[in-house]
């Protein structure tokens, strides 16, 4: 029944750039619909726990939806004919009934795709339209979730985030296989890195077919594309998902305080995956 | 207070109060649900479908179970057992009872639940059909406060022999967003459940519980952001698929009806009804007055043709 590969990120460290190199990947590299992501998906889906496990998440406290949650990866594992790859924003937690979030029991290994913190900073801010300060804030809070409704219902379920650090170090200590991915390796060296990682979940692409997803999926086109048919990921409010796609931009966003901020805050876990 | 009352042109006798629903006025005749507290007795033999929350036994006897909640036993279209969990609410147990419970017994008396919020317009009803977080409570309070009363809030039940809808009860069930682009004052409003954040708001048009024509049935569907797509009549494959995509409790459901029953019900609602995609992204709720607007025009242009 190991049937999930799991494809883990702190939000903005590039998961939906790999979601559309995976989808060009499976089709041949070809053009993606960034609105129409089939090969992975959310975890989180709302619409999907609702029709799987028969019930209304609405009206669910956050603590019946995680505890339940694990038994909904069984069902898909357990349906599935080929490997599943799902998306996660989630920390490897722990759920109130005892059992781990994403059960290893259907595991069959893990993406955690990571990117400096000092450029999640930046570039989640702008994704919440709110402030940086505001956005280091999220990144240094042991207990943050996502998608809380607290206003109205979303469309995907909360997800524990954790802090940055909490975040990536659940992952990394997890009891699953683990294939670690940096965003600023898919920047640097697309065909290596990108490579790698459909490697290890299991592609046995040629070399010729990883150059053509990773062609397919360059920033600018996914950045076109989102300028031509916009994209239904974008937060009310943001002028744009695909915003710079660069490593180090912090350089000239943040204040000497801000960083210093963050530095503090995560030190221990940037200095373990080379960020400082 | 328990007592007797109207839902889904059904009397329902319940011990359990369900100020949500109004009182029985049809005369005097045996009930056709009952609800009552009691101890459950699981069916004899393994469920047919099992789910975290719910078991289905053959022969379509439910369970449903909230361990903070409760145990609530659905059987043969015309019992619902309640077994309360320890400080369970009684507002909580109707959340339940009125949505989960009631679909699954309306499976099982060959109805057909839909995911649905509908209106009346011009002495029918209209159906605005979604998953959930689409806007189908927030459209029809916006249209319920123009003069389109509420017919069924979330859970819109049709006979599929007419069709006809059959009007659950006069309240909505909004976020608190869309309470505050509606201008209502939330101050003291009960929430559906503790811990989640819907808002139980009573209706405002005059509620009619007697069936009524089913008239169109509009399908939320994803636009972009800030816009209302144009609005399309859905041929008549994608209007079955999209129609059954929107059967509240489905899973169940099948298991219950089967999949040729509920087959013969969908193809009889899409061959009478027409059934509309309205493409709506996740924009501003400042747009609603302008859905609300363009549904009834589409509406009455296309009722006129």
């Amino acid at each position: 029944m190991k049937n999930i590969y799991w494809l883990a990120a702190y939000p903005k460290s590039g998961s939906t750039w790999f979601r559309a190199f995976l989808e060009s990947l499976s089709t041949g590299g070809n053009a993606v619909d960034i609105n129409n992501l089939k090969v992975v998906s959310h975890t989180s889906s709302r619409v999907f726990f609702d029709r799987v496990l028969d019930i209304d998440s609405a009206y669910l406290t956050v603590d019946e939806i995680t505890s339940a949650r694990p038994r909904l990866f069984e069902i898909e594992a357990m349906q599935a004919h080929a490997p599943l790859f799902r998306k996660t924003h989630d920390a490897w937690i722990t759920t109130l009934t005892g059992g781990p979030l994403f059960p290893p029991a259907v595991t069959l290994g893990a993406i955690l795709i990571v990117r400096d913190p000092r450029d999640v900073a930046v570039s989640l801010a702008h994704q919440m339209t709110n402030t940086v300060d505001y956005a280091i804030e999220r990144l240094g809070n042991p207990s943050g979730m996502m998608d809380m409704a607290v206003q109205r219902v979303n469309h995907q379920l909360p997800q524990k985030l954790s802090s940055w650090s909490l975040h990536t170090e659940s992952w990394l200590s997890a009891p699953i296989k683990l294939h670690l991915l940096k965003y600023e390796d898919m920047l640097g060296d697309p065909l290596a890195s990108f490579g790698a990682a459909a490697s290890f979940l299991g592609f046995d692409a040629a070399p010729e077919k990883i150059a053509q997803a990773v062609d397919a999926v360059r920033f600018d086109r996914l950045r076109s594309a989102e300028e031509k048919s916009s994209y239904l990921g974008r937060q009310p409010g943001m002028d744009r998902f695909f915003r710079r796609g660069v490593a180090g931009g912090w350089r000239d966003s943040l204040t000497p305080a801000q960083v210093a901020c963050i530095e503090a805050d995560h030190g221990p876990m940037m200095r373990r995956l080379g960020y400082l | 207070m328990s007592g007797d009352y109207i839902l889904c042109g059904m009397r329902v006798r319940s011990e359990l109060p369900l100020p949500e629903l109004l009182p029985w006025r049809g005369g005097d005749r045996p009930p056709d649900v009952e609800i009552s507290f009691g101890s459950i007795e699981e069916p004899a033999g393994p469920p047919i479908f099992t789910r975290p929350f719910s078991r289905l036994w053959g022969g379509g006897a439910y369970l449903l179970e909230l361990s903070g909640v409760g145990r609530f036993f659905v059987e043969a279209g015309r019992k619902i057992l309640l077994e309360p969990a320890s400080g369970a609410q009684e507002s909580e147990l109707g959340l339940f009872v009125l949505s989960t419970c009631l679909a699954v017994l309306c499976h099982q008396r060959g109805l057909y639940p839909l995911h649905a919020s509908s209106v009346r317009v011009d002495g029918g009803a209209v159906l605005f059909a979604g998953d959930t977080g689409r806007g189908k409570s927030a459209l029809s309070a916006v249209l319920d406060a123009h003069g389109y009363p509420l017919l069924s809030d979330d859970v819109s039940v049709v006979d599929p022999s007419g069709p006809h809808l059959l009007p659950t009860f006069p309240q909505f069930k909004l976020s608190p967003d869309v309470g505050e682009a509606l201008g209502l004052q939330q101050d003291g409003m009960q929430s559906t459940r503790p811990g989640t954040i819907k808002l139980r708001v009573p209706a405002r048009g005059d509620f009619d519980s007697a069936p009524v024509p089913l008239l169109a049935i509009y399908i939320f569907g994803w636009g972009m952001s800030d816009k209302i797509g144009e609005i399309t009549r859905l041929p008549p494959a994608l209007a079955l698929a999209q129609l059954t995509a929107q059967l509240y409790r489905r899973a169940s459901g099948v298991r219950i009806q089967s999949e040729p029953a509920l087959f013969k019900s969908t193809s009889m609602i899409a061959q009478t009804v027409p059934i509309y995609l309205l493409p709506v992204g996740s924009g501003p709720l400042s747009s609603l007055g302008m859905l609300a607007e363009r549904v009834v025009t589409h509406f009455k242009a296309k009722e006129k043709s």
